[in-house]
């Protein structure tokens, strides 16, 4: 219908226009004819005197076109011209907002991959991980285990929650049945965890319901991650059977790349084994557990129903769940987690202010041309456009500016994303997911708009006020000398604003850089360089966890192997690696009362002979470990500095016991302290060093399958990874050698975040600097130019150049000073917010922050003095001619 | 800046029209009679090119336009002012003194 109408009404306006020509011309040869033409010739005359009638029709259409869309192209028209007549401006003016926009679309990108875009399930918004929390010692902890009955009852009782799946505590497998033997983690699932997450296998099937009851077939699913590793692609893989621990399992399915609920290395699936005998145990909180909203439920709701449940299964069993909270966190947010979550808005909001400052920049550069331009805006307006108009035209020029540095911008993100996901810390969630999409265009193009907007708006407004001063005025006067200097104003409340920011950038980037300065001067207490660690896992033939004896066989005969390895310099054992985490055991110090009767909780390592010198570590009193230190010898143990502040300040430690286990009778079983070593820092390198103790490696009870070797290499670590390799293999030949790392990247990799959010704030703060010393320079250089004629009345009149000199920086002293005195308030409010990014450095550190004031002041300073060089050697001969 | 002077004239020929129309309802061949009238000897209108110009003055709302008989009983087309127009023109016909002052100012003071 409406179709309909429009061509009717289009119909009805070409035959007005058609009459209305008509009538015109009707009428001429009617004129004519009384004249004394005939018809023909009248008619020929009249014709003639109109013009081309089609013509005309043509340009009335035109004429009918939308008003404003025809000047704003005229507008458009001009900005190009304006911008392409002074190149120089133009490059300068895309060259800075490239830079700002392109490191604020790296980092949105970011920030988008990792906090924004959905996670690949479907409708994964209402995907919800639900954890416990308990008061333990009077200390909250917080943690992603549940016991399966405790599911079982949300599953029954949470009416918001669809269907509650979950998926097991994992521990590193053995995988055989691949290219190699493997090092896997094998999350037992539930029947329902693939349906509920609804992700579809790329080959096979998913874990069904029926895989998880009892009399089921033992299967198994790969993640892609391992399929490629382990079975090279194949898709033969299904239906191939492997063996993971002692059991054997048929894999049907392989999921495709970046499913990976709870972000393990190598998962391979299995189903949680059916329930047998009296049912799962209320005591193993092993389990998470996961949930859909049903629809139209809501997180509070569940939350409520949480909380109700919870405080009934404490009450039901007061034994294991006394004191339980449970927490529902939206599957996404409880995967990023909030560390990263404030790191990354801290980050966006640091590239932010390069954005600001490099606004401000060509704000001050368009306010300098704008006075060059006044007499064209007097012109103008004098013409008859309005202020609005002369507005738009400014808006224009400046959104065009922004725009091409959007464009650019975007290629330096391209450029800059890569960048950003390799030196990303390794473990960063999602970070797969950052690259430019759809979201990361139109935040860009956000970001060129809003920019062009805030940059041009200063000028345009500036340019079209003054309307009290008359046209003569104006056109008499821009461009003059004299005119200029109260006219500075807003220029010097943008460099003012530029240094103000550039202030917080620094003082935010320079504490970050003193943090990870200070993290990796920090004194670890162990050799690092040189030093590779391998963790075979032994188990299988022969070995298990239940049987240590043959494990412990092939530990030792490894060991020997190993030192007996050119280029090898010495060799050891431990239970855990250096920063491998460790285990916890409560502690007895004879002739000391704890406050509980379970005793203190301490990390506790068991090393072999010769770990102490391999790793460096001092010993202050005492002796080390040595192979008269068997399983059947006198328990012993060596603990560490910190342990004797700690516990044993009264007497000597030397010869004092400790005990961590109970016989059956409940008699303490004593371990004799023979030494005491240094502290290293051991579990985590921003914490100073705990008291810790060690236990011989054939005394320790903690997991034997799987010894950390420590080997010392002359050279190259990795020089000598595929002797060792062989050296296991010869002895066990089915051990899995999944963990191979030198002691420098671990330790590197501990301080990677630090690392990162120093260089990524560096360069951001190198950069906003940057800017805000080109704008001081742009602005005191401008306004010296400006004031030639003024200087050079002065020194006609007898002022040294050193006066000028110092007139000119004292101009640029004021505004950086100005501008450092709010940046540092700025800073001092704002970098509170990274306490918990720093180690070892106050937020507010009165030593970075005057280092950072005197710098800039120094920086700024220096980019006045070239301007005012140049300004001392003005000849007033010639200043006092230009005009 | 040859554009420049086109704008300028475009912009003096919409003024004229509107002066013209503000006295009365009147039909184009009838505008086209009193500008050549008026201004015979300054500069010769193509007559056609009077139409455009009053079908974009219609469209910014500064005429409306009116089908009616003429004396001689024949049907055309009338163009009244607008308010907005009548607003207009006052503004054009102020800024049209600044600009002959701007201008002489310019050709007196630039270099």
């Amino acid at each position: 219908m409406d179709w309909l109408k429009r061509t009717f009404r289009k119909r009805k306006r070409e035959s007005q226009l058609d009459s209305e020509l008509r009538f015109h011309i009707e009428l001429r040869t009617e004129e004519l004819i009384a004249q004394g033409f005939d018809t023909t010739e009248a008619h020929r005359r009249a014709m003639v005197e109109f013009g081309g009638v089609e013509g005309v029709k043509e340009e009335c259409r035109e004429a009918r076109a939308i008003y404003w869309l025809e000047s704003l192209l005229a507008d458009l028209r001009y900005a190009v011209r304006v911008l392409r007549k002074s190149p120089g401006f133009t490059i300068v003016a895309v060259l800075t907002l490239a830079l700002g926009i392109g490191a604020n679309t790296a980092i949105f990108s970011a920030v988008n991959g990792i906090l924004l875009s959905p996670l690949l399930y479907p409708d994964s918004g209402h995907l919800i991980e639900i954890k416990g929390s308990m008061l333990m010692r009077g200390i909250g902890v917080r943690f992603a285990f549940l016991s399966i009955p405790d599911i079982r009852e949300i599953q029954a009782r949470c009416p918001a929650f669809g269907q509650v799946a979950m998926y097991g505590l994992f521990s590193g497998t053995k995988m055989l049945g691949g290219s190699f033997p493997d090092d896997v983690q094998t999350p037992p699932v539930s029947g329902n965890f693939f349906g509920l997450l609804g992700v579809d296998p790329i080959l096979g099937r998913p874990i069904l319901p029926s895989d998880a009851q009892s009399g089921a077939g033992p299967v198994a699913v790969l993640s892609y991650a391992v399929w490629m590793r382990d079975f090279g692609g194949d898709a033969k893989a299904i239906g191939k059977v492997i063996t993971l621990g002692k059991e054997s399992f048929e894999i049907v399915g392989v999921m495709p790349k970046g499913f990976n609920p709870g972000g393990y290395a190598r998962p391979v699936w299995r189903p949680m084994p059916p329930p047998s005998g009296s049912g799962p145990s209320r005591k193993n909180f092993e389990y998470r557990a996961i949930a859909r909203l049903r629809p139209g439920a809501t997180l509070k709701a569940a939350r409520v129903q949480l909380k109700v449940l919870a405080a009934r299964l404490a009450k039901a069993n007061p034994a294991e769940d006394k004191g339980l909270q449970l927490s529902a966190t939206r599957m996404k947010d409880s995967m990023v987690g909030t560390q990263l979550r404030v790191e990354l808005l801290l980050l966006l909001a640091a590239v932010g202010i390069v954005l600001l400052i490099a606004c401000a920049n060509v704000s001050a550069l368009m306010l300098a041309r704008s006075w060059s331009r006044q007499r064209e805006v007097a012109i103008r307006e004098a013409l008859g456009a309005t202020r609005l108009r002369i507005i738009r035209q400014f808006l224009i020029e400046s959104l065009l500016a922004s725009l091409a540095g959007g464009a650019c911008g975007l290629l330096i993100a391209v450029g800059g994303i890569p960048l950003l996901r390799a030196i990303a810390p390794a473990g960063t969630p999602r970070v797969d997911q950052v690259h430019l999409d759809s979201g990361v265009l139109w935040f860009t193009l956000g970001a060129s708009v809003l920019a062009g907007i805030l940059f041009g708006l200063a000028p345009a407004l500036q340019l079209s006020v003054g309307q009290t001063t008359t046209i003569r005025e104006r056109v008499a006067t821009s461009g003059n000398a004299l005119g200029g200097k109260r006219t500075n104003r807003p220029q010097g409340a943008l460099v003012i604003s530029e240094v103000a920011l550039a202030v917080i950038l620094a003082a935010g980037a320079t504490l970050l850089a003193r943090s990870l300065q200070k993290l990796m001067a920090v004194p670890l207490g162990y050799r690092t360089e040189g030093v590779l660690t391998v963790q075979p896992d032994l188990s299988g033939s022969g070995c298990d966890s239940d049987r240590q004896g043959p494990c412990r066989a092939a530990t030792n005969a490894i060991l020997q192997g190993m030192r007996g390895i050119p280029g090898v310099e010495a060799a050891a054992v431990a239970s855990t690696a250096p920063l491998g985490g460790g285990f916890l055991r409560p502690l007895e110090v004879e002739g000391r009362r704890e406050p509980t009767k379970s005793g203190v909780m301490i990390p506790y390592r068991g090393v072999s002979s010769g770990y102490f010198q391999l790793m460096g570590i001092p010993l202050l009193a005492g002796r080390t470990f040595g192979d008269a230190d068997t399983a059947t010898s006198q328990p012993v143990a060596i603990v560490n500095r910190a342990f004797v502040r700690r516990y044993l300040q009264a007497a000597s430690p030397l010869g004092r016991r400790i005990s961590a286990r109970k016989s059956e009778t409940g008699q303490p079983e004593w371990m004799e302290i023979i030494g005491v070593v240094g502290d290293s820092r051991d579990s985590d390198i921003t914490e100073t060093p705990g008291p810790e103790y060690y236990v011989p490696a054939a005394q320790s009870s903690a997991d034997v399958t799987a010894p950390v070797f420590l080997v010392k290499a002359s050279e190259s670590p990795l020089q000598i990874l595929g002797a060792v390799k062989q050296q296991i293999w010869s002895v066990d030949k089915e051990a899995a050698i999944g963990r191979v790392q030198t002691m420098s990247t671990v330790v590197a990799r501990e301080q990677a975040g630090q690392r990162f959010r120093a260089l990524l704030f560096g360069t951001f703060a190198a950069l906003g600097l940057l800017l805000a010393i080109v704008g001081n320079y742009g602005v005191i250089s401008y306004s010296v130019n400006q004031r030639i004629h003024e200087i050079g009345i002065r020194m006609a009149m007898g002022a040294q150049p050193a006066d000028v000199l110092r007139m000119v920086l004292r101009d640029g002293a004021i505004l950086a000073g100005v501008g450092i005195v709010i940046g540092i308030g700025g800073a001092l409010a704002l970098t509170r917010l990274m306490r918990s990014f720093l180690f070892e450095i106050s937020p507010t550190d009165p030593v970075t922050f005057a280092g950072v004031a005197i710098t800039l002041a120094l920086v700024a300073l220096l980019a006045c003095y070239i301007p005012a060089r140049r300004a001392m050697r003005v000849d007033p001969n010639v200043a006092l001619r230009h005009e | 800046m040859n554009q420049d002077k086109a704008a300028i004239l475009k912009g003096t020929l919409d003024m004229l029209i509107l002066k013209i129309v503000a006295l009365g309802p009147i039909h184009g061949y009838a505008i086209s009679q009193r500008i050549q009238q008026i201004s015979r000897d300054h500069f010769q209108l193509q007559q056609g090119s009077l139409y455009p110009a009053l079908h974009r003055l219609e469209n910014r709302d500064w005429l409306e336009a009116e089908w009616r008989d003429t004396d001689t009983g024949r049907e055309a087309k009338f163009y009244k002012l607008t308010k907005k127009g009548r607003k207009h023109l006052e503004t054009e016909m102020e800024s049209w003194d600044r600009t002959a002052q701007a201008v002489a100012l310019i050709l007196r003071t630039a270099p």
